[in-house]
């Protein structure tokens, strides 16, 4: 028998029983709608992590941290000896180390990022700010947000990117107040004030006891805002941060420190600074999110410790599968309830049409063709209950959205398995009373009257 | 004539409960190509059983039967099925047409089973039904047609896969007379205008007459076979 001719006889044998194929259908149908509405709960809510997690961050960013090797906070005290510090051989987090991640494969760029304190002045208002000084080609390629302002270009004065939130650090040293509460503005606008750097930080505080001379203050400008507009998930990290470009920090602290160590550079026990600087962080920004892993893998390798927010969004992910598992599960109960109806009403079919299938098997009708028969039956069923459950699924994704702010979301991919789930388990239901036709005497079912 | 049909020795016993029942005793027989035969007996005498065996509708107990050169004592059910579609034609006494299927439906739903297109079926199937007078019932449902009519179609569903032999089983034992004799006077035709081999079964002497030979079967048994004098 042919294909086609085996659909459309099935398609017959199913429109004589119209209320039983119906009801079956039915089944089928709501079994179908709750496994693709539970699991696109579960797709949704995947999204919804995504999207907070890239607003807020970028995904393909890579932090590298250098526990094992000895650092130094403050200039001129040697804390530890770096060459101590680590059971392993040392490794270093410098400018060599980096241009080595910027070597690996699917790297786009790499920087140190020289993270430093500094106080700013603004009139009568003072702040800590702490900058984190990296390439100017880090700076364009982690696309900054700026909502105000521009980039400044390599070979500028040194000039700082600011969080828009950053403003609100400044207070007022006399008073020991915040120039703000909460529904003001800050007293200090970055843009439009200007700013005076103090970058020997050490000898600040140590100026305030009255013996040692201040230190001196530098021009700083803020050359742009930097935040998220309309962020769906609150602030961004960006808002929050201050930015600067690693070659105008070092031209200027050049001037600024001469030959003394710079905030945060190692020294030795002499208190003169080591050379190479060496680093706390880098970022190693990747070509593609698929890469993230392999490159981590590979700085990890060297020494060093990688880490990115995709670590973060796996867990988050993993977390997220497991509720759709669970979604899942709920929705297959009914599923398995709709597959005992599909046995059922094909067992039924073929109690009532024992004499016909006698009659088939006399006339030379193969096995292989009666047991396709019902099959297609069974897997007709399950067809049209599945296309029937998707449309039904969109529509109930479409007022659960409505109603509780787009948590369903039904991929294509999504929508195709259910189908494809719903004629498998159509298939399965009616194979057993499929092989049972085949089994049946055709003399048995001619005496059949 | 060569012989299209050779049984030879076939037994066939069933248990009923405890006792076991030979419901053939070693029968013996030919039938030749073309030829019109028809078994008879009282009932229980084993002759619908023969007529099932030479089928392969039930399996023998012992002995052979071999149809066209096949052994088909020692086939499985997928070669029966495969040996019924492709040398059987079956006239049954219920008729057993599909109930929702038109009248050149049912005749082509054995060709169906041979995966011929839809439209050569239908083809075939009326030039059958013309055969045997129904061209105007082509498009009838079975529920509206009479007794007689209905069997006309079951003759014209076992001849349309142009079988070697057609087996009648009581053909006529559902109809009047008079349409049962219409109808053993079409298979007769047919006989002789196709060149078919027809085996029949009926316990109506008179009908019986009608056929070439007739094998007279008692008690599993066959007991006499006379050729019929043709007029």
């Amino acid at each position: 028998m042919r294909f086609y001719e085996l659909l459309k006889f099935s398609a017959q044998n199913l429109w004589r029983r119209k209320l039983r194929t119906s009801l079956t259908l039915l089944g089928v149908m709501i079994g179908t709608a709750s496994i693709v509405v539970m699991m696109s709960l579960g797709i949704g809510l995947n999204y919804s992590y995504m999207q907070q997690i890239e607003q807020s961050s970028t995904l393909t960013l890579i932090t590298v941290n250098n526990y094992g090797g000895g650092y130094y906070y403050g200039g001129g005290y040697a804390v530890m000896d770096s060459s101590s510090s680590s059971s392993e051989e040392s490794v270093q987090l410098n400018k060599d180390a980096v241009e080595r991640f910027a070597q690996l494969d699917h790297v786009k760029c790499a920087s140190p990022i020289y993270s430093f304190s500094i106080i700013a002045q603004s009139g009568k208002y003072q702040a800590d700010l702490y900058v984190n000084a990296m390439s100017y080609d880090m700076l364009t390629a982690l696309n900054l947000p700026i909502l105000e302002g521009q980039m400044p270009q390599p070979g500028d004065p040194l000039a700082l990117l600011a969080g828009r939130q950053v403003a609100y650090n400044f207070y007022d040293p006399k008073s020991n107040s915040w120039g703000w509460n909460d529904s003001e503005e800050p007293n200090v606008d970055m843009m439009e004030n200007q700013l005076f750097a103090i970058y020997d930080t050490n000898a600040y505080y140590q100026a305030q006891g009255g013996e040692t001379p201040m230190p001196k203050k530098y021009i700083l400008e803020t050359a742009a805002l930097l935040g998220v507009e309309d962020s769906e998930y609150g602030w961004s990290q960006y808002d929050y941060n201050v930015y600067a470009d690693l070659e105008a920090v070092e031209r200027e602290f050049t001037k600024v420190f001469k030959k003394n160590a710079w905030p945060n550079q190692q020294t030795d026990k002499k208190g003169k600074p080591i050379t190479p600087m060496t680093y706390n962080q880098a970022y190693v920004l990747v070509d593609d999110i698929d890469h993230v892993t392999e490159v981590q893998q590979a700085i990890n390798d060297m020494g060093f410790q990688a880490s990115s927010d995709l670590d973060y969004l796996k867990s988050m992910q993993e977390q997220s599968r497991i509720i759709q598992y669970v979604l899942a599960g709920i929705g297959s109960v009914s599923m398995l309830v709709a597959a005992i109806g599909i046995a059922n009403t094909m067992l039924m079919s073929i109690f009532e049409r024992t004499k016909e299938i006698g009659i088939f098997k006399v006339l030379g009708c193969s096995l292989g063709n009666i047991r396709a028969m019902f099959l297609s039956e069974a897997a007709l069923i399950g067809f049209s209950g599945g296309v029937l459950g998707i449309g039904l699924s969109f529509g109930l994704s479409k007022i659960i959205n409505v109603l509780l702010n787009n948590i369903s979301v039904i991929p294509f991919w999504l929508a195709m398995l259910g189908l494809g789930f719903a004629v498998g388990v159509g298939m399965i239901a009616g194979l057993s009373p499929a092989i049972r036709a085949t089994r049946l005497s055709p003399l048995e079912a001619i005496r059949t009257l | 004539m060569p012989e299209i049909i050779k049984v030879d020795k076939v037994h066939k016993i069933y248990r009923v409960g405890e006792t076991l029942v030979h419901a053939l005793a070693g029968v013996s027989m030919q039938v030749a190509r073309g030829e019109f035969v028809a078994i008879t007996g009282p009932s229980g005498s084993g002759k619908s059983t023969l007529l099932n065996m030479l089928a392969g509708l039930e399996p023998v107990t012992a002995g052979e039967i071999i149809i066209g050169g096949q052994h088909i004592e020692s086939m499985n059910e997928n070669e029966l099925v495969r040996f019924r579609r492709e040398n059987i034609g079956f006239i049954f006494q219920s008729y057993n047409l599909i109930p929702t299927m038109t009248a050149e439906e049912n005749v082509a739903i054995s060709l169906m089973f041979r995966g011929e297109s839809r439209s050569l079926r239908l083809e075939k199937a009326r030039k059958m039904l013309a055969l045997v007078g129904l061209s105007d019932r082509a498009q009838n449902k079975p529920s509206q047609m009479s007794g007689g009519q209905q069997q006309r179609v079951g003759i014209a569903r076992a001849l349309v896969v142009n079988p070697k032999i057609i087996f009648a089983d009581e053909p006529t034992g559902n109809l009047d007379s008079k349409s049962g004799a219409e109808v053993i006077a079409l298979i007769k035709k047919v006989v002789r205008e196709q060149k078919q081999t027809v085996v029949m079964v009926t316990h109506d002497l008179a009908l019986a007459q009608q056929a070439d030979r007739i094998i007279y079967i008692k008690d599993g048994r066959i007991v006499k076979q006379e050729t019929t004098t043709k007029d």
